[in-house]
C-alpha cells in the first residue's frame, strides 16, 4: 500500500490541475501539471470503465497516461478498483481531411494495480522465499491498436476527440498461451478495449 | 452506431472478447455449481459392486498436458468418476478455471474437485465457490463416503482453522451405516504446507475411525504411497498432469486397490 500513496497523490494533483479554470491561464504559460488529454476507456483488463489523464511527448508520438478504473460487482462478479499507467506509441499519422486523421497503429505496455486485501504486492511472511513468483495485485500487459482523430478546431476547449481500440493481453495469460500452444489459441488471450481521448486546449 | 445490424453482430461476437480485470468472475451458467451438478450425475447411476475412480490433479498452467490426460482417460469405459486433487488453476484466475473446466468437460465421466493452494490466490476462493461450491463437502456413493477437505493451511497463515478438523470429525461421526470412508484433500498432512499443529490430530482422527480406508492427495507433483503413520491408514499422493500420470482407485467389496498409470 505504501507504493500506492504517491501514485494517488500524483493522480489527484493531475485531476486538480486539469480542473483549474483554463481562461485564467495566460496563453503559453500552461502548467506542466495540466494534462494534454483525458481518456475514457471501456474494458481492456484495467476496469469496466477507466478514466485517465496523460501527456503527449516524444515528438508527439508517445502518450503516457494514468487511469483509474472500476469494475462493479454486478458486471464483474467482484467490485475492483484499479490504477494503471499506460504508454502508447503511435508512429504514423495520416490526415484524411481537415477534420479527420487516422492513426493506424499504436503499441504500448501497461502496468495495472488492483486494490483489494486478497491481492498481494509482496509475498506475505507466511511463505518461504520464492513460493509464488508473481504479485497478484500487479499485472503487466501490452496492446496494439489504432484510432481515428476528429478535430473540433484549435480554439475549442477540447481540440479533438479520438476514438481508439486496443487488443491487449497480460503477463499471466501470455505465459499460459506460450506454454500451451496446442490447447490455447491466440484469440484466447487477447481481448478488446474501446476508448475515447479528449485532447485538451 | 449507424448500422444496427453491424452493431448487433459485433455485440454478439464480442460478449466474450471484453475483459474488465484479470480478477473478474464472469461465468456461464454451465460453469456454476459444478460440484452439486456432478455429484447428482454420479449418483444418478446406481453404484456398481466395484467402484472405480481416477485421482489426478495439479493441472495448473498445464493445459496441453491435461488434454493428453483426457485422451488417456477416455480410453476406459469402467470409470465412475474423476477426482481432481486441487491446484486446478495456477494464478487463481477465473479464466484459468474456465480453461481447465473446458478441457475436463471432455472427460467421459463426471469430475469433482478439492481446492488447492493455488486456487485460493487472488480471487480464486470466490471463483471456486461460484464454479464448484463449498471448500469442504462430502458425498456418498454405494458403500463409500467421500470427504473432501480444504487442507491448504499456509493460505490461511496457519491460523489453526484449516483444515477444519471439527467439521471433519462431524463428517466421520455422521456415518450411521458405517460406510467405508475416503478422505481427499490437496495437501497431505506430512507436507510443510499443512498446519504442523494439526498434523497429529488429523492423522489420529483418521486412525481412530475403523471405517477410513485412504487419505488421498495431490500437491507434491509426484506419486507416493505409504502407511505414513503406521496406523492402518494408507496415504496416497497422485502426480500432476504435467508429468503424465494419474491413479485409478478400485473399490471392490473386499479389496481396495490403487494403481498408478503413466501415459
Amino acid at each position: 500500500m505504501k507504493i500506492i500513496a504517491p501514485i494517488l497523490l500524483l493522480f489527484t494533483s493531475i485531476l486538480m490541475a486539469s480542473g483549474q479554470d483554463l481562461d485564467s491561464e495566460a496563453p503559453g504559460k500552461k502548467s506542466w501539471l495540466i494534462p494534454d488529454h483525458m481518456k475514457v476507456q471501456f474494458a481492456g483488463n484495467i476496469g469496466f470503465l477507466s478514466v485517465g489523464a496523460g501527456y503527449l511527448h516524444g515528438n508527439d508520438k508517445l502518450e503516457t497516461d494514468l487511469y483509474a478504473g472500476f469494475l462493479p460487482k454486478s458486471i464483474g462478479g467482484d467490485h475492483i478498483i484499479s490504477l494503471t499507467t499506460k504508454m502508447t506509441y503511435s508512429p504514423w499519422k495520416f490526415a484524411i481531411n481537415e477534420e479527420y486523421t487516422v492513426i493506424p497503429f499504436s503499441i504500448g505496455p501497461y502496468l495495472s494495480y488492483s486494490f483489494g486485501s486478497q491481492f498481494d504486492t509482496l509475498l506475505p511472511n507466511e511463505y518461504p522465499k520464492g513460493y509464488y513468483w508473481w504479485a497478484t495485485s500487479l499485472r503487466f500487459g501490452a496492446f496494439v491498436g489504432g484510432r481515428v482523430q476528429m478535430d473540433l478546431g484549435a480554439q475549442q476547449r477540447v481540440k479533438s476527440f479520438d476514438f481508439y481500440y486496443e487488443l491487449g493481453t497480460y503477463d499471466l495469460e501470455f505465459l499460459s498461451y506460450m506454454q500451451n500452444q496446442k490447447s490455447l489459441q491466440i484469440s484466447d488471450i487477447f481481448s478488446l478495449a474501446l476508448g475515447v481521448k479528449l485532447r485538451l486546449h | 452506431m449507424k448500422n444496427p445490424i453491424l452493431f448487433t453482430v459485433l455485440t454478439l461476437a464480442c460478449t466474450a472478447c471484453f475483459e474488465y480485470n484479470p480478477n473478474q468472475i464472469i461465468l456461464e451458467d454451465d460453469e456454476k455449481n459444478l460440484t452439486s451438478k456432478n455429484i447428482a450425475l454420479i449418483q444418478k447411476k446406481p453404484a456398481p459392486e466395484t467402484i472405480r475412480f481416477v485421482l489426478m490433479g495439479d493441472t495448473q498452467r498445464f493445459y496441453d498436458e491435461t488434454e493428453d490426460f483426457v485422451k488417456s482417460i477416455n480410453q476406459y469405459d469402467n470409470i465412475d468418476f474423476v477426482i481432481h486433487a486441487g491446484d486446478i488453476s495456477d494464478f487463481g484466475l477465473a479464466q484459468e478455471f474456465q480453461w481447465v473446466h473446458e478441457i475436463m468437460s471432455k472427460v467421459k465421466f463426471p469430475y469433482l474437485t478439492v481446492i488447492g493452494n493455488h486456487d485460493l490466490l487472488a480471487n480464486g476462493r470466490k471463483v471456486y465457490n461460484e464454479m464448484y461450491g463449498a471448500l469442504d463437502y462430502s458425498f456418498e456413493y454405494g458403500d463409500y463416503k467421500f470427504i473432501m477437505l480444504n487442507t491448504n493451511s499456509r493460505e490461511y497463515e496457519f491460523d489453526g482453522t484449516i483444515p477444519d478438523l471439527i467439521w471433519l470429525k462431524n463428517q466421520l461421526e455422521d456415518n450411521p451405516e458405517n460406510k467405508k470412508v475416503i478422505v481427499i484433500s490437496h495437501i497431505p498432512p506430512f507436507d510443510g504446507d499443512f498446519d504442523p499443529d494439526l498434523e497429529e490430530a488429523y492423522a489420529k482422527l483418521l486412525a481412530d475411525d475403523p471405517n477410513v480406508l485412504f487419505s488421498l492427495h495431490g500437491h507434491r507433483h509426484s506419486f507416493s504411497d505409504d502407511e505414513y503413520y503406521d496406523d492402518g491408514v494408507r496415504y496416497f499422493v497422485t502426480t500432476t498432469t504435467q508429468k503424465g500420470g494419474y491413479a485409478i482407485v478400485t473399490l471392490a467389496p473386499n479389496d481396495a486397490q490403487i494403481e498408478v498409470v503413466n501415459y
